[in-house]
């Protein structure tokens, strides 16, 4: 393609990522304001409901756990329990809320069914709440709690995901700074009905009745919350930007059914993003402090200022309006940051994390009550103000389905990584210098966590692009599927791939048709066999996409790429030693399943295509020739017939009259409709069998065209083996 | 059908173990205000010995008789002890006590106030050693707190319902 032709392309590309990022609500211009969010629902004609809704939801989620703490005296004296008993249920309970999003995440995952778990767990833990108030038994609390804390982890799963969905990007930070402002409403009004119902003489069991009877109604308003779909306002609309014709299309081929993500398979993509990785890690230092904060703030100012239980509850309410207001102070202004950069929406998070642990620090230290609380105030509003921000980095940068397994893990990361380490980290440092100066310590994981952040600030854009070339990359694809154009059954387009910090990969495309055979050559440590493991998911790449006609595959499991008909031939002793020749023959049938007689004939079939495995059924092996054990690796590809056999180097260290043979057998097989790919570092082999050859130095593809002209382009071949047979006169 | 066979039994059963766990009668929504504390008073600084004053309305004092009534028995006074779950007598304490064994009369009254628990039919209690809390350093000036705690015991020993008062306070000892 000419030069100038290339960069329209480019230029197309880059104008119709530019469009993507202003639908997903970054517009990168400085002077650029929010528009009215009034203005913005009524523009994208939705209404207020979904976030009233999980706004009534998130207010009484805490209802429960809430009253439990407070009430806890109370509860383990009517029931004659200990109090390491009440602790376990309450540890028991935040480990439930953790573990919940897990199946959570996956029962949503694939059908956008987060509004029913919603409403349904909502139910659940009202109910629960008043049956907290008969419970006469530990057993009983320990059910309580367990479906409390389960129910409660709904909240975390799905409530943010399903908010994004329904909200259009342009108001997002937002809506999530008005659902955490609902979350600091609920830790006002949870006490402060307890408060009431103890004035009137209830016991702790009228607490858990009325506040049970607050939840049921709260959950009634919930009740006509429907899912909107995955990506309405976002993914969705960067696919109308690509279609032509501008009508969405929902079929599905059956292969696409076949390859969606699985619930861990998800979970490692999220982790192969390098911002979600730095965003977890700096969820788990924030876990560090912020969970035990709460018990070591209550402690300080009962040691050190004698507040009672009124007091520290008075305190609380004080703190958690002043949330409230500061939530409502940065809403506007974190929109317009995240509008105009996420990264510096991350760093400007990293920022507010810094002010509130040296307002923690100080406070922490100041001789003057009034001074405490205005300082304690500050890093309290701080923390929930900076949490809209985020969480919108986090889950603006994945695709919808997969931000309930992203809440997920920021939930794990703070409860079950960060939580455990804090409790620990503090505890020590209560015992050996006293509680001021533990509080005092938090300032140090605080400083780890704003660097982190910093860190993920430099990759945010990075990686929203990348999300957005993968959605422009999909419809693309449809779009050519759906006007009939034929797609490849193997295209690798855009590669990178790293060990670690040692990238082996860079951009690399790579495409193969059906039943065509190809030759991809190169140096040692070229790439080729990288590049094999990334077709057949043994190595997920970093970066770019792996599709099977068209379906996207890149972060498939291994295991189900073989039954899509995807088959390795890894290079070396690609057998299983200790085992016989006929053993690992039944073991290749496997993907045969329980069909003993297909296995059977299908082992007869590499039999009589190679009589000296026949020969050696029942030995070991390890014990075959290099070559023999070769052919036994190649019959895997004889019984299951894939649809594209990779081979990796398979001449290495043979004999030619051997050689000769196994070349033999992959034309057989290439012939019967397989599509190979071969790995060679001898031209002279690879050549022999293909047509169209790829040439790969330094982790790049530097040839990709027919295999006669590769022989004419000395620039590559003189550098390294090839030259001797390329003028040995093919 | 065999899963949803699988999911009715789990449920059938959890609401077995739930409806084994709870109850509708003989619980206490309200607060029960027949006994008040009056000493020592709320987290109030005390020094040995103490005297643990209350007053009591509404309940007959009538010691240890064979009658089982809500409104009539004596008291059970609780230091830094958790109480026995409703309806349970104070040998409830040496349950997991093998050397305390009920034929030899255990647990008898210097057994339970080994263990903080004391029965009176009075409405004052002269506490005259009390031992550092758990943990509590006192030489080195640690805030040495404590639970007073009062449950109601029928003629037959039983506690009397939920209901509970407690009240925390600090000693202060002599350096």
């Amino acid at each position: 393609m000419p030069d100038d032709a290339i960069e329209a392309v480019v230029r197309e590309r880059d104008a119709l990522r530019d469009r993507a990022r202003r639908v997903l609500g970054v517009t990168g211009s400085e002077d650029d304001d929010a528009p009215p969010l009034a203005e913005v629902l009524r523009r994208s004609n939705v209404r207020w409901y979904p976030l009233v809704a999980l706004g009534a939801l998130v207010v009484v989620d805490e209802f429960q756990r809430t009253a439990f703490v407070i009430l806890a005296p109370d509860i383990a004296g009517a029931l004659g329990i200990s109090k390491a008993a009440i602790g376990a249920l309450l540890t028991l309970s935040l480990l439930a809320v953790g573990l919940a999003t897990l199946p959570m995440a996956a029962y949503v995952q694939n059908r956008p069914r987060r509004a029913f778990i919603a409403i349904a767990t909502a139910i659940v833990w009202s109910l629960t709440t008043v049956w907290a108030g008969f419970v006469t038994a530990l057993v009983g609390l320990f059910i309580v709690m367990l479906l409390d804390g389960a129910t409660t982890g709904s909240t975390q799963a799905v409530h943010q995901p399903l908010l994004m969905d329904s909200y259009p990007p342009e108001s997002r930070v937002r809506m999530l700074t008005a659902y955490r402002a609902a979350d600091q409403v609920g830790k006002i009004l949870a006490p402060l009905l307890i408060f009431l119902l103890a004035l009137f003489a209830f016991t702790w069991r009228g607490v858990f009745l009325g506040l049970g009877i607050v939840s049921v109604a709260a959950t009634l308003i919930a009740l006509r919350l429907r899912d909107p779909g995955f990506g309405r306002f976002d993914t969705g609309r960067i696919r109308e930007l690509v279609r032509a014709h501008g009508e969405q299309v929902d079929e599905r081929s059956q292969l696409e059914e076949r390859t969606e993500l699985g619930f861990f398979e998800i979970v490692r993509r999220l982790f192969l993003i390098p911002t979600q990785r730095r965003l977890l890690a700096a969820f788990g230092v924030y876990g560090v402090f912020v969970i035990p904060f709460q018990t070591y703030l209550s402690f300080f100012l009962d040691e050190k200022w004698g507040l009672d239980t009124q007091g520290r509850a008075l305190f609380g309410v004080v703190a958690a309006t002043a949330a409230v207001v500061a939530l409502g102070l940065f809403s506007h202004r974190a929109e317009e940051v995240f509008r105009r950069d996420p990264s510096r929406s991350v760093q400007l998070t990293g920022w507010l994390l810094v002010v509130a642990l040296g307002a923690i620090a100080l406070g922490s230290l100041m001789p003057v009550f009034g001074l405490v609380v205005a300082f304690f105030v500050l890093a309290s509003s701080l923390l929930p103000a900076m949490l809209p921000s985020f969480y919108m980095s986090s889950l603006s940068i994945v695709p919808p389905n997969m931000r309930p397994h992203t809440m997920a893990l920021i939930t794990i990361f703070i409860t079950g990584v960060g939580g455990p380490v804090g409790l620990v980290l503090l505890g020590s440092l209560d015992r050996r210098f006293g509680i001021e100066w533990a509080l005092v310590a938090t300032t140090v994981p605080g400083i780890l966590g704003a660097l982190i952040l910093r860190s993920a600030g430099r990759t945010v854009t990075q990686d929203l692009d990348r999300m957005i070339d993968e959605v422009i990359e999909d419809e693309e694809v449809r779009e050519l599927a759906r006007s009939g154009t034929h797609l490849p059954m193997l295209a690798c387009r855009g590669i990178d791939f790293s060990y670690g910090q040692v990238q082996v990969l860079f951009d690399v495309g790579f495409t193969v048709d059906d039943g065509e055979m190809v030759a991809l050559l190169g140096v040692n440590g070229a790439g080729k066999s990288t590049l094999l493991k990334v077709i057949s998911g043994l190595g997920l790449p970093a970066r770019g996409s792996v599709r099977m006609r068209g379906v996207d595959i890149t972060y498939l499991d291994a295991e189900r790429r073989v039954n899509l008909g995807i088959q390795q031939v890894p290079g070396g002793h690609a057998v299983f030693g200790p085992l016989s020749v006929v053993d690992n023959l039944e073991l290749y049938g496997y993907t045969l399943r329980k069909d003993r007689r297909a296995v059977k004939e299908a082992i007869d079939t590499a039999f009589d295509a190679f009589p000296r495995l026949a020969e050696r059924r029942n030995q070991a092996a390890q014990t075959l020739s290099g070559g023999e054990q070769q052919m036994l690796a190649l019959s895997k590809a004889l019984m299951l017939e894939p649809r594209l056999l990779l081979i990796d180097e398979l001449s290495l260290g043979l004999a030619p009259v051997i050689v000769s043979q196994l070349l033999d057998m992959v034309r057989r097989i290439n012939g019967e409709g397989t599509a190979v790919v071969l790995v060679e570092q001898s031209v002279n082999v690879a050549l022999s069998l293909v047509d169209h050859a790829y040439f790969m130095e330094k982790g790049e593809i530097r040839f990709d065209g027919p295999a006669m002209d590769l022989l004419g382009r000395e620039d590559l071949l003189r550098s390294v083996f090839l030259r001797g047979a390329a003028a040995g006169g093919h | 059908m065999r899963r949803r066979h699988r999911t009715g039994m789990t449920l059938v059963l959890v609401l077995a173990v739930v409806g084994s766990a709870c109850s509708t009668s003989g619980l206490q929504f309200r607060e029960d205000e027949r006994v008040d504390i009056v000493a020592p008073r709320y987290r109030e600084k005390v020094a040995l010995p103490l005297t643990i004053e209350w007053e009591v309305r509404g309940f007959e004092i009538t010691g240890p008789t064979e009658q089982a009534r809500d409104d009539a028995g004596y008291f059970a006074v609780l230091i830094d002890a958790e109480p026995p779950p409703p309806g349970e007598t104070l040998d409830y304490y040496g349950r997991d006590d093998t050397s305390c064994r009920p034929e030899a009369g255990c647990p008898d009254q210097q057994y339970l106030a080994t263990r903080g628990v004391h029965t009176t039919t009075g409405t004052q209690l002269l506490v005259e050693r009390l031992a550092p809390a758990p943990g509590v350093d006192v030489s080195r000036g640690d805030p040495d707190r404590h639970e007073v705690t009062i449950i109601l015991l029928d003629g037959r020993g039983r506690r009397i319902g939920e209901s509970v008062w407690n009240q925390p306070f600090e000693v202060v000892r002599d350096a």
